[in-house]
C-alpha cells in the first residue's frame, strides 16, 4: 500500500559502508541518458533522463515575438519557459507558474545568452520550452544541459555547449550531483554552469553553508563531473548525425 | 585535434576547424576567435576548395536551399517560347535566397485548366508569378501555374508600365491609358504583401 504521507528525512546520508544511500561513491553521477530530435513539431528539442529526471526541451525560432513591445530593434531575445507538470513530485504541483518556476527562467535564460549569436536576429525571439515529467533534485542543473542540447539540435548559432552540474554538502562531506533526499536534508547545494568557449562559469548559485576553502575544492570537483556531462553532450549530437552523414555520402 | 577535416565531417557545436590562413570561416554557421575558427552549429562540414571557405550544413528542413517538387516558388518571367515560358526564381516556400537563383520552366500545358491559345494570352515578360514545382531536371525545373492561387501576381502594362487593375476573371485595365491585358491570375492578384513578392 501507497504512503499518502513522505517520510521524514532519514538521519544518515551515508550508508555504513561509506556509500551514499542509492549506492554512489562521492564523486558519482547519476546515470544519465541523452537524446536529441525527439519533437517534430518543434524546430529542435532535446530528452534527458538523469537518475529519476525526466525533462522535455523544445526549442522555436527565430521567430516574431509576442507580445509585440518586447522586441528589441538591435537584437533577438531568449525566452525560457521552465513548467514542472502536475504528477512530477510527491504532492501535487500546482500548474500556474509561481516564483520558484519563474526564478529558474530567468536564470536559464540567463544561462545560455553569452553563447547565443542574439545580434544576429534583431526583432525575433527564440523560446525555450521546458517540460519536467519526473523530478527529483537537481532539474535546474538538468533543465540547462537539455535546453543547450535543444538549441543546438535547432540549429541555432551558438558559440559553444552550456553544461550544468550540482555540487553539495552532506553531512560534513563535498559530494557531487546531489539527488532529491540530499538536497533536502544535506547542509548546503551549489549549482554550477560552464560555457565551453572561455571556459567560464555562467551559473553560480548558493545556499547553505560551507567554508572558504570547501567552496574551492567544491568548484574543482563541479568542473570534473562538468567535463564528464559535456562529453554526453557531444555524443547525443553527434549520435544523430550519423545516419545524415551516410545518406550524404552517397 | 591535429586531423584535417574532410568533406562531410561530423562536426559539433564549439569545435576548432582551423586557423583564419587556411579556411574563409562562412558567417552563418562559424565564428572566429583570436584567429581560430570554430563551429557555431552542429552539422557535417563542407569545403569549398575553388574558394576555401569552411561552411556547416545542419541538414534541416528550414535549411534547404534547394527546391524540390511541391514547393511553392515566386519568379519573374525571362522570356517567352511559342509553347513554354522561362523564368527565374529567388523565393522558396516564402524564403527568399539572394545569393542563388534557380531558373524554371512552364509549358502551355502546364498554365491552366482552361485552353490557352497562345502564350501571349496567359503571361508577359516581367511578370510576377507563383508557381509550384513538378519536376527536377539537372540545373532547371519544370514548374506548374494549374491552381487557384497560382499565377500572375504582379503585373504592369505593356504600354505605359502602371500596375493593371484586376476587372474580370483573367481580364486586366490599365487605369492610366485603358490599355485591356489577359493574363493567368492568381485569385489573390496584386493583394500579395511586398515581401512575398521577389
Amino acid at each position: 500500500m501507497t504512503l499518502l504521507i513522505q517520510d521524514e528525512y532519514p538521519k544518515k546520508l551515508f550508508r555504513e559502508d561509506g556509500k551514499r544511500l542509492d549506492g554512489r561513491e562521492k564523486l558519482d553521477l547519476r546515470p544519465i541518458k541523452m537524446e536529441v530530435d525527439v519533437i517534430k513539431n518543434a524546430d529542435g528539442s532535446a530528452y534527458i533522463e538523469w537518475g529519476n529526471n525526466k525533462i522535455f526541451a523544445s526549442v522555436y525560432g527565430p521567430r516574431e515575438v509576442h507580445p509585440h513591445h518586447l522586441a528589441k530593434p538591435d537584437k533577438g531575445i531568449l525566452r525560457v519557459f521552465y513548467r514542472m507538470a502536475t504528477f512530477s513530485v510527491f504532492d501535487r504541483k500546482r500548474p500556474a507558474p509561481g516564483r520558484r518556476e519563474k526564478e529558474i527562467s530567468m536564470i536559464i535564460s540567463d544561462c545560455l545568452e553569452p553563447v547565443l549569436f542574439l545580434e544576429l536576429y534583431p526583432g525575433t525571439s527564440f523560446e525555450v520550452f521546458i517540460e519536467v515529467v519526473d523530478a527529483d533534485g537537481g532539474t535546474r542543473c538538468a533543465s540547462t544541459t537539455v535546453a543547450a542540447l535543444a538549441l543546438a539540435d535547432a540549429g541555432v548559432p551558438m558559440r559553444s555547449l552550456v553544461t550544468s552540474c550540482a555540487v553539495g554538502k552532506i553531512d560534513g562531506e563535498l559530494v557531487t550531483d546531489l539527488s532529491g533526499i540530499e538536497d533536502k536534508a544535506g547542509e548546503a547545494d551549489l549549482p554550477t554552469a560552464m560555457t565551453w568557449f572561455n571556459d567560464e562559469l555562467s551559473l553560480l548559485q548558493f545556499d547553505g553553508q560551507i567554508t572558504q576553502s570547501e567552496l574551492e575544492e567544491s568548484l574543482e570537483m563541479a568542473q570534473d563531473a562538468l567535463e564528464q556531462i559535456y562529453e554526453m553532450q557531444l555524443d547525443a549530437l553527434k549520435r544523430k548525425y550519423i545516419n545524415i552523414q551516410e545518406e550524404a555520402e552517397d | 585535434m591535429k586531423e584535417t577535416l574532410k568533406n562531410n565531417d561530423i562536426v559539433l557545436t564549439g569545435q576548432y576547424l582551423g586557423v583564419v590562413e587556411e579556411f574563409l570561416p562562412e558567417k552563418n554557421s562559424t565564428f572566429v576567435k583570436e584567429g581560430k575558427i570554430y563551429a557555431t552549429k552542429a552539422g557535417l562540414v563542407k569545403i569549398d576548395d575553388e574558394k576555401r571557405e569552411i561552411e556547416i550544413l545542419t541538414h534541416q528542413e528550414k535549411d534547404r536551399k534547394v527546391p524540390v517538387v511541391g514547393d511553392i516558388v515566386i519568379g519573374t518571367i525571362l522570356f517567352l517560347r511559342r509553347y513554354s515560358v522561362g523564368l527565374n526564381f529567388y523565393t522558396i516556400n516564402k524564403k527568399l535566397h539572394f545569393n542563388s537563383y534557380f531558373f524554371g520552366n512552364i509549358h502551355v500545358s502546364q498554365i491552366s485548366n482552361r485552353y490557352i491559345e497562345k502564350i501571349n494570352d496567359a503571361f508577359q515578360i516581367t511578370d510576377i508569378i507563383r508557381a509550384k514545382v513538378s519536376e527536377e531536371k539537372t540545373n532547371e525545373y519544370d514548374l506548374s501555374t494549374v491552381g487557384k492561387y497560382l499565377g500572375v501576381i504582379h503585373t504592369d502594362c505593356s504600354i505605359c508600365g502602371t500596375a493593371l487593375d484586376k476587372v474580370g476573371f483573367d481580364k486586366l485595365r490599365c487605369p492610366m491609358c485603358g490599355n485591356m491585358e489577359s493574363r493567368k491570375l492568381a485569385a489573390d492578384y496584386r493583394d500579395v504583401s511586398y515581401n512575398l513578392r521577389y
